[in-house]
């Protein structure tokens, strides 16, 4: 009589609190003390494998089954006896493979096979969904016990399974995998469901107190009462069904198989192991936990049919009862404790089945696919859409097969399933042979036949396929329906489908591994799986044997050898170290392979000062060991050599293996370290570009303004020269010198900045395509040349087409004239008198690259440091000059993608060669006009 | 009287200068020390020729030509500026300034381009000095 928001929302605070828990431990694993490094957590995360089946479940199974209730918990605790042998393996495997869920187990004994793991996948995937839809059944119909007598149709109750679905997949994502873990394990969610199985234990011993107790008196109370009830016939008499050692049979083994091999619990109890030594706590506690939580079992049954329910409601009597005593906040905590149950379940089974589906079945496919190659980065949220596809399917299943089955009835369909893993892993751990094709045709026909047998009857109970396949076989072919394979005739549909699956799975699995090899590394890894729990051979355990070597004699010839290179102390004080190392130093006796070992570790020391080849050389000169020694060392080697299962030939190729990987290993290390150099060098000099070019950009702006600024005080300063000059220009001649100079002075400053200006400013102006010839004519024509000198113009015939920005070209040839004009009036002055013919000669002519242009005088040249720093910025030579003439030169030309070579000779003239290229400078410039010179 | 002239810059030295000069050369010199006070100017009186700098505070140069077409379309501007402002120039040699003189530019020549504009020799366009 509960309003229905109250569960949802006690459920959902629930959730909170554990995800708070969560949260706490993940902070303190991150910190390096995690709680769940804990043999208790781990015990009790264990039971996990108590769901929504065993909490209502149970009480359901014994209302119509009596004590077959029983053996779900039985097997388990059978089974714990062998956990110290069999889980102890899985999970020392599963820390030296780091293994994710039990299809990776299974893939990384079978040769590491995809197949396997798909085919494991699947058969997770399929058989873990009736589980699920069998919590969604439970939490949906117990939230409608608790809210019965509600409005019926309210908008809860209608909505019930849709909410209850789209809880768990929020808890499921936001307690499990809201990131990527980087290790296989998951401690906050661990510690989650620890709290889980606690909540759910409590709130079932509450509710079976309370009804033993308070509602009867004790046992043996209710005892009596149902006693009673069946001989006064107002119920029906006790368990129909009479004990079946089959049945029981088939229980009991598939719970054993399904208390390690369900994808959840081997989630948990392999996957999430810490230490291996909780397994040991866990052999005791779970038990235990297992007998505390079926104590009630009988007493609530019996309850329930005493106080007149009907038998196949029994599913929910923990929680009728304690309701029907108008205990609705017991009813609520019964509640939770089955929310606990079912979201436990469905939470860990979930996250490992969406682990192996983007493991083994989507990133093999994304192999194939390579534009799906994205999604590998999005790993995450492809498990969220498994999480959520899986937990839909459950649904699907449960609104498909639930009305029509009681909970026990869908849960042992996921256990028969398990089942199909356990001759594949057994096998594998147990037997040598066992090889990827066994496993492949054992798990494919047993899954095949639980499939065929016992998932499509519950389909076609469901009305969702034909009947007449269940009644008349596929095609007609009695032999093969699906209840009655081969025409067996047993009435519990379970038994058939175990022992024929079981028969199918072993066989194939048997057939399989006789008829076909296993490969090399198969073998190799059949090898370690099955003797996972043996120490690795050492060398030390053949020395624990004989030690009759006596070392005072042999350190005697080690000091003696190393005499030879160093100085007596140093040569003790080495061999001292080298008997530390080897672990020696206190005894008088030693083995031959201690002595080997010694042996090593002195060339060892060796050969940190005389180089490898020549500490070996003198240790074999040093005659350490005697023939008979020598003799003996080589049976020992021989002797671990067999422990070990190598021959010397499969040794020696391992050797050779492993000597050329090296080698590969090796050369691709340099070449990524060639690589790297080279990188690192494009990088350097890209920096440095960068640099610059940031250093020049500042410097632009700073120049720009600068220099506009003095512009404008320049233009008063003329103005007011210009006023003077007319005024007074006449009157004076020195008056009128000053105005001159004045006059002059500002010309020279506005120079100064102009050339500034156009060293740093950007590209801006026009590119433009046309013939050089007639541009340059142009601007020859603008300059004026003192008459006396004689000028030489040379175009050649044809010209290509180039790219320039003419209004800085301009000013490379007015620079590179001006400069040519300079020196040969210079070496007029220097060389009066004598007879020089001042001459400068510019000539065009085609050149691979476009076209070349050279600019050439006979004036006074440069001496070679001259000519070598001339194009750098601010080198001059000139007393008044900035000493960007050339400067600005270079940069305009390599803006252009040209360049501009000097040559010249002292006393006898300069030559300037520029090139301008055929193709535009950068791809943006492609658009350039045609010019129109 | 050769003509009336009007200067306008926002740097009042500058003003003052090349008042003095063209006074001296026998024009009526008025100057304004925005573009606003120009076009107020402008709207009073006519004008030979307008001197007007491009980078002033406000309203720039460019603009108050642009202004001073709508009420005298056939007024007679030569720009001056220190700047390099490109696209300004391009501008308003397109809307017909007479010519464009960079700063510092050489007395003679800007009377020369006065005389020029106030014999309405229209024909002249010149870029800038290069």
């Amino acid at each position: 009589m509960l309003n229905p928001w109250i569960p949802l929302l006690s459920l959902i605070l629930y959730m909170a609190f554990l995800f708070l828990t969560a949260l706490w431990v993940e902070r303190r694993s991150a910190a390096g003390r995690s709680p769940v490094n804990n043999a208790l957590v781990y015990s009790v995360s264990l039971a996990v494998y108590c769901t929504a089946w065993t909490y209502y479940g149970s009480v359901g199974r014994a209302a119509t089954s009596g004590l077959l209730f029983l053996p779900i918990y039985l097997g388990p605790t059978v089974c714990v006896i062998a956990w110290w042998t069999v889980l102890r393996k899985l999970v020392r495997l599963k820390t030296r493979h780091h293994i994710t869920s039990i299809a990776d187990f299974i893939s990384a004994r079978y040769n590491k096979s995809e197949r396997v793991a798909a085919l494991a996948t699947v058969i997770a995937l399929v058989g873990t969904m009736p589980y699920i839809a069998l919590q969604l059944k439970a939490v949906i119909s117990t939230f409608g016990v608790l809210t019965q007598q509600e409005e019926t149709r309210s908008w809860m109750a209608l909505h019930v399974g849709p909410v209850t679905v789209a809880l768990m997949l929020s808890f499921t994502i936001i307690l499990g995998i809201r990131r990527l873990d980087p290790t296989e394990r998951h401690p906050g969610l661990i510690m989650a469901v620890a709290v889980e199985c606690l909540v759910k234990l409590l709130a079932f011993l509450a509710a079976g107190v309370f009804v033993t107790y308070f509602m009867f008196d004790g046992f043996a109370d209710i005892f009596e009462k149902m006693a009673e009830s069946i001989a006064s016939s107002t119920i029906s008499p006790w368990p129909t069904e009479q004990f079946s050692p089959i049945s029981w049979t088939t229980y009991l083994i598939m719970a054993m198989s399904a208390i390690m091999f369900l994808p959840r619990q081997f989630h948990v109890s392999v996957v999430e192991n810490f230490d291996e030594k909780h397994i040991r706590t866990a052999m005791w506690l779970f038990p235990l936990y297992m007998i505390l939580i079926n104590i009630f079992v009988l007493p609530i049954a019996m309850a329930g049919l005493i106080k007149g329910y009907p038998a196949l409601e029994a599913d929910t009597f923990v929680l009728a009862l304690p309701m029907s005593a108008g205990q609705e906040w017991l009813s609520l905590l019964v509640f939770l404790g089955g929310g606990s149950a079912a979201t436990g379940m469905i939470m860990i089974s979930s996250i490992t089945v969406s682990t192996m589906i983007t493991n083994h079945l989507m990133l093999p496919v994304l192999g194939w696919i390579p534009s799906l190659g994205f999604l590998r980065r999005q790993l995450l949220k492809c498990r969220w859409v498994a999480v959520v596809g899986v937990i839909l399917i459950g649904y699907w299943f449960e609104r498909t097969v639930g009305e029509s089955y009681m909970l026990v009835n869908i849960g042992v369909i996921s256990f028969a399933a398990a089942l199909q893993f356990a001759p594949a892993i057994l096998g594998g751990i147990f037997w040598r042979r066992g090889n990827e094709t066994g496993a492949l045709l054992g798990m494919g026909a047993g899954f095949f036949i639980w499939f065929y047998t016992l998932l499509v009857p519950a389909f076609v109970r469901s009305g969702w396929l034909s009947d007449t396949l269940l009644r008349e076989g596929p095609f007609g072919i009695t032999l093969l329906r699906p209840e009655h394979f081969f025409g067996v005739l047993t009435t519990d549909a379970l038994n058939h489908t175990v022992c024929w699956s079981l028969f199918f799975n072993v066989g194939l699995y048997v057939f399989g591994s006789l008829c076909f090899k296993q490969s090399e590394e198969e073998r190799s890894l059949a090898e370690e799986f099955v003797g996972a729990l043996q120490t690795t051979p050492t060398l030390h355990r053949s020395t624990e044997k004989e030690s009759s070597i006596d070392l005072a004699a042999k350190k005697n010839v080690i000091e003696k050898l190393l005499g030879q290179y160093f100085s007596e102390k140093k040569a003790a004080s080495v061999t001292q170290r080298s008997l530390e190392a080897v672990g020696l130093a206190n005894k008088t006796r030693i083995s031959i392979v201690e002595l080997a070992e010694l042996r090593s570790q002195v060339e060892k020391q060796l050969a940190g000062s005389i180089g490898s080849a020549a500490a070996h050389r003198a240790q074999v000169s040093a005659e350490l060991f005697t023939p008979a020694e020598e003799r003996e060392l080589s049976e020992v080697y021989g002797e671990i050599l067999v422990g070990l299962r190598v021959t010397p030939e499969e040794l020696k190729r391992k050797i050779d293996y492993y000597q050329e990987r090296e080698m590969l290993l090796t050369r691709h290390a340099s070449e990524l370290e060639d690589k790297v150099r080279e990188r690192t060098h494009d990088l350097e000099v890209a920096q440095g570009e960068l640099i610059k070019r940031e250093k020049l950009s500042v410097l632009g702006q700073l120049t720009a303004i600068v220099s506009h600024e003095l512009r404008n005080p320049l233009g008063v300063i003329r103005s007011s020269a210009f006023f003077l000059t007319r005024r007074l220009g006449d009157s004076d001649a020195k008056i009128a010198k000053h105005l001159n100079r004045i006059e002059e002075q500002v010309g020279i400053c506005d120079s100064i900045i102009g050339e500034l200006l156009e060293y740093t400013r950007g590209k801006r102006s026009e590119v433009l395509k046309g013939d050089i010839n007639a541009w340059l004519k142009g601007v020859m024509e603008q300059m004026t040349v003192p008459r006396h000198v004689k000028l030489i113009c040379e175009a050649a015939k044809s010209s290509p087409d180039v790219y320039f920005d003419g209004e800085r070209l301009r000013r490379v040839f007015i620079n590179l004239f001006d400069n040519a004009v300079q020196a040969v009036l210079a070496r007029e002055a220097s060389e009066a008198g004598r007879d020089y013919k001042p001459r400068i000669r510019i000539a065009t002519q085609l050149d691979p690259f476009g076209v070349r242009i050279e600019v050439e005088d006979n004036g006074t040249g440069m001496d070679k440091e001259t000519a070598m720093r001339a194009f750098e910025p601010l080198f001059t030579t000139r007393p008044r000059g900035t000493g960007l003439g050339l400067a600005i030169v270079r940069k305009v030309l390599e803006e252009h993608g040209g360049s501009v070579t000097l040559d010249s000779n002292l006393n006898q003239g300069t030559t300037i060669s520029v090139i301008l290229p055929r193709i535009p400078p950068q791809a943006e410039l492609s658009t350039a006009k045609k010019a129109t010179v | 009287m050769k003509g009336r002239i009007l200067l306008v810059d926002d740097n009042l030295e500058y003003l003052d200068s090349t008042k003095d000069v063209l006074e001296d050369e026998g024009y009526d010199v008025w100057t304004a020390a925005g573009g606003e006070e120009a076009i107020k100017k402008v709207k009073s009186r006519s004008f030979d020729a307008i001197l007007m700098d491009i980078k002033m505070p406000g309203m720039n140069g460019v603009e108050a030509f642009l202004e001073m077409k709508k009420h005298a379309p056939d007024v007679r501007v030569i720009m001056c500026t220190a700047y390099g402002v490109e696209s300004l120039i391009r501008r308003a040699l397109d809307e017909g300034v007479l010519a464009v003189l960079n700063k510092p530019f050489e007395m003679d020549e800007l009377l020369q381009i006065i005389e020029d504009a106030r014999l309405g020799d229209e024909t002249m366009e010149r870029g800038s000095m290069g």
